[in-house]
């Protein structure tokens, strides 16, 4: 039985965490040893927390949940995809919201390349939540 | 072939591209396109509006004819992800992104969709996925609309795009 590469990573924001993020993306608060991966070259808690590496050329299901109370809005939360050669970044899926569903088959033909979120602005609180996942599918 | 007790976190995987078969194919629209109030029209992905992001089997979109279409060309079990940028005011109605799948023998049509509310003010987007099963008609095709009932003509942006991927086959015994 072959194992197709997928990974999937969880945001857990620390207690009391007043704003988790902007525009930039988000630091994955992982525990070690409780990201799922069939490859463990995709995600590395210490030098790239918030990127997803792909790392093989081919067809990729990319999905991502997101949730957070927003202070105004609206807010534009974006799954992305940067690659080194060329250097891009791509917007895959997008949606206005507090809560938000995204998903996207892309082709990736950079094995340097990597996903990573964007939500837009910044939350209140420490109520947020996201995970992003990859799953080779071609 | 992994047996118990391996450790599924390290490289045993497969790397094969040609044990994968895709079956997939992706369009995005270049150029806005406009659609009337009281209307349902569906989205073409033709040449001069639209690109191919890719296209695993060559019969699954043509950029010259019924251009809106993603045809299956295959039995299986596909999955059909769209997503689209609506322009700014919506007004008093609403506006439906809409995923249709066609079944060509016997002719029907299946809908899915979701809503944007109204009074939106800036533009928004759709997003909407849909799981079907195509037993024997390898002509079953996918198109995307946008069903306008918010007084006023919409936008369908570029960027707005549309998927097709088979996950899995079918085997005799699923028939």
């Amino acid at each position: 039985m072959t194992i197709p590469p997928c990974c999937q990573l969880y945001h857990i924001p620390a207690t009391g965490v007043g704003s988790v993020s902007t525009t930039t993306p988000i630091t994955w608060t992982i525990p070690a040893g409780t990201e799922h991966s069939t490859f463990n070259q995709m995600f590395n808690r210490l030098t790239s927390s918030s990127r997803l590496y792909p790392q093989q050329v081919g067809y990729w299901d990319v999905r991502a949940t997101l949730f957070g109370s927003r202070t105004s809005g609206p807010y534009l939360n974006t799954l992305k995809l940067t690659t080194i050669t060329p250097s891009a970044t791509i917007d895959l899926a997008r949606v206005y919201g507090t809560s938000a569903i995204l998903t996207a088959d892309v082709y990736v033909a950079d094995t340097a390349a990597y996903f990573w979120l964007d939500f837009g602005g910044a939350f209140t609180g420490s109520s947020a939540y996201a995970t992003l996942s990859a799953r080779r599918v071609g | 072939m992994a047996k118990f007790g391996d450790i599924l976190t390290t490289d045993a995987f497969d790397t094969g591209a040609t044990t994968w078969d895709p079956v997939m194919c992706k369009v995005t629209r270049t150029t806005d396109v406009s659609v009337p109030n009281s209307t349902e029209a569906t989205t073409p992905f033709g040449t001069g509006n639209a690109a191919e992001d890719y296209k695993t089997v060559a019969g699954m979109h043509s950029m010259a004819t019924n251009t809106d279409r993603l045809v299956c060309t295959r039995t299986g079990v596909f999955v059909a992800k769209a997503q689209m940028y609506v322009n700014a005011e919506i007004g008093t109605g609403n506006a439906f992104l809409v995923i249709s799948v066609t079944t060509t023998s016997p002719s029907a049509t299946v809908k899915t969709q979701s809503w944007l509310l109204a009074g939106q003010t800036n533009g928004s987007y759709l997003n909407l996925e849909r799981t079907f099963v195509v037993p024997t008609d390898v002509n079953t095709y996918v198109t995307m609309a946008l069903k306008n009932q918010a007084g006023v003509a919409l936008l369908v942006k570029a960027t707005s795009w549309l998927s097709l991927r088979r996950v899995a086959k079918l085997l005799e015994s699923d028939l």
